[in-house]
């Protein structure tokens, strides 16, 4: 024991280089594309079950199941992708939503309102960033006490109960409830504004790059000029923005200033993140991953209502999926998949 | 059974051996190979009972892998283990602990939070149902630090003992297993001269208990002073064993040194340019303590010393990367910054390719192409701030398939891992090759882990640099042979400042050598 066989330093060997030919091999296919297959049988069963389920106005209404999760997902995204993690985007979140209804009760500008409650989700943001960052406060603990305080807060905005305004402003609606083309709904439009941002920030500019570097090797990022801390802070910042949005949204959607409306979305977000680390990328999470997998989770969701499933089996197969999806690419990969260090 | 003693005794006494029926250890004909490598390779090696048996050599030369042997951390590829004259496999530590051998790590292993007593027993408490028996174990403790005549306080966390006192305990732990064989990996690393005084009289005692020690060092005055024999270990051979008696300092070095010098070194043509990089008393207040050194154009600067003698931390002061606290940088004539981000020395064309590839160097979950585009993609930023891949890709390829190095891959999307440790530190030198702006390259330990051939390369390619791009380059190497074929100075490191300087005309193994020990 004492004899410390904890440094065993076993000799690395890095992967023999296997010729496998360029052709797609099955298992590999299964471990990239598994999520996105999972996504589209789970599809057909459910429009072979329920031919409700297949027309436009569901899609579209999956799709709006997605958003509010689907935004806080890709940004757990991003904090996941530099080695950090998040337990507070959904309390943000829920004292953001909730800070707009309070605004609009005291007849600040609609416009307004939107901008600070959003600039107050960056700043809320800057908070857990700052702590990790500078202060050094391991991300679990520094986001779970802002969570705590921020529950309490917005329980004391709130009074313990709902809030709802006397009267609210034209276009308020907007953010959550309104269609475009009489249609579309524009919290999908704003889901589907921002996953696109979100892939085009991560997968293809520098800073994307950085991140993900930061993540993979802290100290090789160092090594070659990237300023971790700054990145770091800059991941932090976009959950911010995005806990924000989906903050308005949710005021908007549920035309109210409920301290629990974002709780629901904690658990599939980050269920979200992580089954989306086995889309494509083999363990490591990746912003096409969070939008397949929040896609997924939303049609178990809606699926599951149009089928009468009772409503337990919602979370009991979202946690399934989860464990599947991870443990059989673990499995195929031969090597354990990549966690948060928390 | 008297027969098969008497075959033993009169083998082994045609080697000149005394006796190999006293050795408590004997190892013969052990071979490692690590993933095609060949780490040590034929030792035959005993210790005997109240000897202090010394093993000195350069860093790699397989002592530490000879322990790792010993203690079950390694199998063996080939080769036997006898203890107490039977022949034995160990495949754990705690095997080993069983057994009665016990070695004190070069690492530090204690649990800080904990007393010298509890880590101590740890593993071994005293528990009366279920809950450990503080007294007791404080008292087993304080008699093993009595019988060895220790000095260090056991009731206090280990937190707040000194590196020597911590050593200390970490010795007794050893002892408190009753080990007949105790093996000490660089001991006197962290130690001061009296603490290693006291040390020695530990060894003594134990020594006269009738037990066996094995003493890695290479610090030869330690090793003359307290050991029985010194066995001299060189690129995972064993070159020699001999009393203490037979053997001088000056002929240990010779021994550790290689003295073949393979022709695959370039030749040199000396053409110093303006002097780039001076630096003038450099100090971080641990680890460097006042360093002062120049490098100019087109010169290859070797940077020679032990392991911890702070050659790493003076190239890490240069790129930014560890604060400097005392002393002055000039860099082309202008004084650097105090304490730079890393981004601004690069921009000034001070690049480093580290040591230790895997932690500091590679990007593992990254594909090649993202490994080595990682430091040039403020050059290939389209519209906002998306890379243009098309560019990236034609920057890659020309790395990667530029006639400097001439990588063996695939293809650009592959995962780094899967290129040989050549590839890998190509496609990182190439990172930084081709970047605007270089001035001066810092390389540290640019061929460990690395084969033959892939050396070859890398040394034709620093020449190259250095001749035809008019830049300076400072290789930092544990390979005195390297540095000598490839450097046109060489300065030595010893306990964090410059101990010697050596200009090419000037090299000689046995000197630079002397001055790092």
């Amino acid at each position: 024991m004492a004899l410390g066989s904890q440094q065993c330093n076993v000799e690395a060997t890095p992967a023999e280089s296997k010729k496998v030919s360029q052709g797609m091999n099955v298992k590999v296919a299964l471990r990239r594309y598994g999520v996105l297959i999972t996504l589209i049988v789970l599809f057909s069963i459910f429009a072979s079950l329920e031919p409700q389920f297949y027309r436009t106005e569901n899609i579209f209404n999956i799709i709006r199941q997605a958003s509010i999760m689907g935004l806080l997902s890709l940004g757990l995204t991003g904090i996941v992708s530099v080695g950090e993690f998040d337990i507070s985007f959904a309390a943000v979140a829920t004292f953001c939503g909730v800070l707009n209804i309070v605004l609009i009760m005291n007849s600040v500008n609609l416009y307004l309102s939107w901008i600070l409650s959003i600039a107050t989700g960056i700043v809320l943001a800057g908070i857990n960033g700052f702590n990790v960052v500078f202060m050094g406060i391991p991300s679990f603990i520094a986001t779970l006490g802002l969570q705590a305080i921020l529950t309490g807060l917005s329980r004391f905005f709130t009074g313990g109960s709902v809030l709802y305004a006397a009267s609210y402003p034209p276009g308020f609606e907007v953010m959550g409830r309104a269609f475009v083309f009489k249609i579309i709904p524009t919290p999908v439009i704003i889901f589907v504004i921002f996953a696109a941002l979100g892939v085009i920030f991560l997968e293809f500019s520098r800073s994307g790059r950085y991140i993900y570097a930061t993540g993979g090797n802290p100290e090789a990022a160092t090594h070659v000029g990237i300023d971790v801390r700054k990145i770091k802070m800059m991941a932090f910042l976009i959950m911010g923005l995005l806990c924000g949005v989906a903050g308005i949204i949710m005021a908007s959607m549920f035309g109210s200033g409920n301290p629990q409306m974002g709780d629901g979305f904690l658990n599939p977000a980050i269920i979200g993140c992580f089954l989306g680390a086995v889309f494509l990328k083999d363990g490591l999470t990746n912003s096409r991953g969070t939008v397949v997998a929040c896609l997924l989770l939303a049609v178990l969701e809606n699926g599951f209502v149009m089928t009468s499933v009772p409503f337990y089996m919602k979370e009991i197969v979202q946690g399934i999926v989860l464990l599947v999806a991870v443990g059989m690419v673990s499995v195929l990969r031969g090597r354990p998949v990549q966690g948060v260090k928390m | 059974m008297a027969d098969a003693l008497g075959k033993t005794i009169s083998g082994s006494a045609m080697q000149g051996d005394i006796s190999n029926a006293e050795a408590v250890l004997m190892l013969k004909g052990i071979t490692k190979v690590f993933g095609g490598v060949v780490a040590l390779s034929d030792i035959n090696f005993d210790v005997r009972k109240g000897e202090v048996h010394a093993i000195c050599g350069e860093n790699g030369a397989g002592k530490s892998t000879l322990c790792n042997i010993v203690t079950g951390i390694y199998q063996p590829t080939e080769g036997e283990i006898y203890w107490n004259g039977k022949q034995v496999r160990i495949f754990h530590p705690s095997e080993a602990l069983a057994m009665g051998i016990a070695m004190v790590y070069q690492e530090r292993n204690l649990i800080p939070s904990l007393t010298g007593a509890q880590n101590i027993c740890l593993g071994q408490e005293s528990v009366r149902l279920g809950i450990i028996d503080e007294h007791r174990s404080t008292e087993m403790a304080n008699i093993l630090r009595e019988r060895v005549g220790a000095k260090v306080p056991l009731n206090i966390p280990v937190s707040e003992l000194g590196a020597s006192q911590r050593q200390m305990i970490e010795i007794l732990r050893a002892l408190s297993y009753e080990p007949e064989l105790l093996i000490l990996d660089e001991p006197t690393a962290s130690l001061d001269r009296e603490d290693i005084q006291c040390l020695f009289d530990v060894i003594n005692r134990i020594k006269k208990e009738g037990k066996a020690v094995v003493f890695i060092s290479h610090k030869l005055d330690e090793v003359f002073s307290i050991s029985d024999r010194i066995s001299v270990f060189r690129d995972g051979k064993k070159i020699s064993t001999n009393d203490i008696s037979q053997i001088d300092k000056h002929m240990c070095i010779k021994q550790m040194i290689n003295r073949e010098m393979i022709d695959q070194y370039p030749t040199i043509r000396g053409c110093r340019g303006d002097v780039l990089l001076e630096a003038e008393g450099v100090s971080d207040g641990f680890e460097i303590k006042g360093v002062t050194m120049n490098i100019h154009r087109g010169e290859i600067v070797g940077g020679y010393g032990l392991v911890g003698a702070g050659r790493t931390e003076f190239a890490e002061i240069l790129c930014g990367l560890r604060p400097m606290k005392d002393g002055g940088i000039r860099f082309q004539g202008e004084s650097l910054e105090e304490n730079e981000s890393p981004s601004h020395r690069i921009s000034k064309g001070i690049f480093l390719i580290p040591e230790d590839r895997r932690r500091k160097g590679l990007f593992p979950s990254f594909s090649i192409r993202e490994n080595a585009s990682i430091a040039l993609l403020k050059d290939l930023l389209g519209v906002l701030d998306i890379v243009k891949r098309s560019e990236e890709k034609r920057r890659v390829n020309d790395i990667l398939n530029s006639k400097k190095l001439r990588v063996v891959y695939n293809h650009m999307e592959q995962s780094i891992e899967e290129l040989s440790g050549g590839n890998k530190q190509k496609v990182i030198i190439g990172r930084w090759l081709s970047m605007k702006g270089l001035n001066l390259l810092i390389m540290d330990e640019p061929t460990q882990g690395i084969d033959v051939g892939a050396k070859r390369e890398i040394y034709n390619l620093m020449r190259e640099l250095v001749e035809k791009e008019d830049i300076g380059i400072f290789c930092i190497s544990s390979e005195l042979p390297e540095l000598i074929g490839i450097c046109d100075r060489i300065y030595v490191f010893r306990d964090g400042t410059i101990s010697a300087e050596f200009e090419r005309g000037e090299f000689s193994q046995e000197e630079i050598l002397a001055c790092a020990l």
